[in-house]
């Protein structure tokens, strides 16, 4: 089973977006597609095995692909989640979040701390996307 | 860029009104506000209070988002105040965690204290710095502490001078955090935050110790030094304050009003409460009891003299004042943009019988050269021209 690495990590939903920030090296990831539901499911207790059983149950194609192992690796790779001890409930822990139909969940790195910081969020990024958004050109 | 209302008094900005207004006020209200807002709004030219004001307006309004164009960039607002002040919420707590091994125990106050204890998410109050206290004996390790890890002083000049009230720090990704030894501009008396550290309570902060000021103290600091951008020349620049106000009177449902103007008027700052108060009312008139303008009716005096001299400025007298009062002279002088020097010789014993301390003491000198160096026609000098 996971956590999230709290309390060096802080999460946030934010209008369906996933925002997860690294205090210990300042990286902010924005995820979206169905990030938000899986990180819901992989840190308040669902195991791999339980979400692959879940999305097999109703016809989902993440049953049949690596798509949730990929994501967790990539949690694990980046510190945001970390592994605990324990065997995994029955019933499984109910979650706010919901399936976005099968949008493969995309989980971007912004890794260049100062550079955030300095980015004005009002005149250079896309106005449609928001900081951090980088305006183009 | 002045901005009073009809009765002299510094007054909102109206696109601050509105915004206020669509937080503080509920349902159809409240979104006719917003609305409003944003069909007045210059998005690229958004003043200081409003952008930091749009993290709570999106948490409030993200419902509304095919009628607003600037949908896309409030979230990116949002998602960067969060950012940054989960950044400097960590620096903090490294800060008070390094003090904590030295002895110290930090107080916060004004942002960092209402975020802390008052908003149902931190990252809905934008932190442009986080404010810490410490007792003066202790300045000096704070400073080396905070330097240590990787805060510079923002201004040299601060650390040419003896520190009187704060040190502006920062480190290299622009997260700032303030040192102060004292919580008020107004008042820098020694001891004179002995009973505010007094009531503080501690409590734990991100596994660290630090104190938190009384829920009267936080308002009062919050109101007074929101205030004190403008009261030297009526000027709103910042007036986030008003929503840390609105949070606390509806948290502290017995917060001691009574205690809060006693206070005001032992700092000598029962203008500034007595202006940030009226402010307050004007965006919504159930916030503040009507009582409590009565007690502040000294303030409420000063602030109808301070009317009359603006106006007397402009060729206008719309009152008389009733008495001449010395000490009313010299407060008022310290409030005016154009300060003049035989008002300010002939003012000064009052500022010593008032205050009884020397917070503009320091600034004769330069007065006097500068408006001689004036009246004999040549260039401006020293430091306040700059």
């Amino acid at each position: 089973m996971y956590k999230a690495n709290q309390p060096a990590v802080v999460f946030e939903k934010i209008d369906g977006e996933l925002i997860i920030i690294n205090t210990l090296n300042g990286f902010y990831y924005s995820g979206t597609g169905n990030a938000v539901f899986l990180w819901e499911a992989v840190t308040s207790g669902w195991t791999p095995d339980q979400l692959k059983t879940f999305f097999v149950s109703i016809g989902h194609p993440f049953g049949s692909t690596t798509v949730i192992a990929d994501y967790i690796r990539i949690l694990l790779d980046e510190s945001l989640i970390v592994t605990v001890e324990g065997s995994a409930e029955e019933k499984q822990p109910s979650l706010d979040a919901a399936l976005i139909g099968d949008d493969i969940p995309v989980l971007s790195k912004y890794s260049d701390l100062h550079e955030l910081i300095e980015l004005d969020p009002i005149h250079e990024v896309e106005s449609d996307m928001g900081w951090p958004v980088q305006k183009k050109g | 860029m002045k901005k009073c209302d009809e009765n002299g008094l510094p007054g909102l900005d109206p696109m601050h009104r509105m915004i206020f207004r669509s937080i503080f006020l509920e349902g159809a209200a409240a979104e006719d506000h917003f609305r409003r807002w944003i069909d007045s709004v210059d998005f690229d030219a958004i003043d200081y209070t409003s952008y930091r004001m749009v993290p709570m307006l999106f948490e409030r309004f993200s419902h509304l988002r095919e009628e607003n164009p600037y949908h896309g960039r409030m979230k990116g607002i949002r998602q960067y105040f969060l950012y940054k002040n989960t950044l400097t919420v960590k620096a903090l707590a490294d800060y008070a965690a390094a003090l904590n091994r030295a002895g110290i125990t930090p107080l916060l106050f004004k942002g960092a204290a209402c975020m802390l204890e008052y908003y149902p998410n931190p990252s809905l109050r934008p932190l442009g710095d986080a404010d810490v206290l410490v007792e003066r004996k202790n300045i000096g390790k704070a400073a080396g502490i905070l330097e240590g890890l990787g805060f510079i002083p923002k201004y040299d000049t601060h650390m040419r001078r003896k520190i009187r009230h704060s040190v502006d720090y920062i480190n290299g990704s622009n997260l700032a955090i303030d040192l102060h030894i004292s919580t008020l501009h107004s008042d820098l008396r020694r001891g004179a935050d002995r009973a505010l550290i007094k009531r503080a309570s501690e409590r734990s902060f991100e596994g660290s110790a630090v104190r938190l000021p009384s829920p009267e103290d936080i308002f009062l600091t919050s109101c007074v030094s929101g205030i004190r951008e403008i009261a030297g020349n009526y000027t709103i620049q910042n007036t986030q304050w008003l929503m840390d106000c609105k949070l606390i009177i509806e948290k502290e449902q017995a917060l001691d009003w009574r205690f809060i103007v006693c206070e005001a008027n032992r700092r000598k700052t029962g203008l500034d409460l007595f202006i940030a108060l009226k402010l307050l009312s004007e965006v919504d008139e159930r916030l503040v009891p009507a009582f409590v303008f009565d007690e502040l009716e000294d303030a409420g005096n000063l602030c109808k003299a301070l009317i009359v001299e603006r106006y007397r400025t402009l060729g206008v007298n719309p009152f008389k004042p009733s008495a001449f009062d010395i000490r009313l002279k010299w407060t008022l002088h310290t409030y005016r943009d154009d300060h003049n020097i035989a008002v300010m010789l002939a003012t000064f014993p009052a500022f010593i019988i008032r205050n009884f301390r020397l917070d503009h003491y320091y600034q004769i000198p330069s007065f006097v050269i500068k408006n001689v160096w004036r009246r004999l026609g040549g260039r401006s000098a020293g430091r306040a021209e700059k």
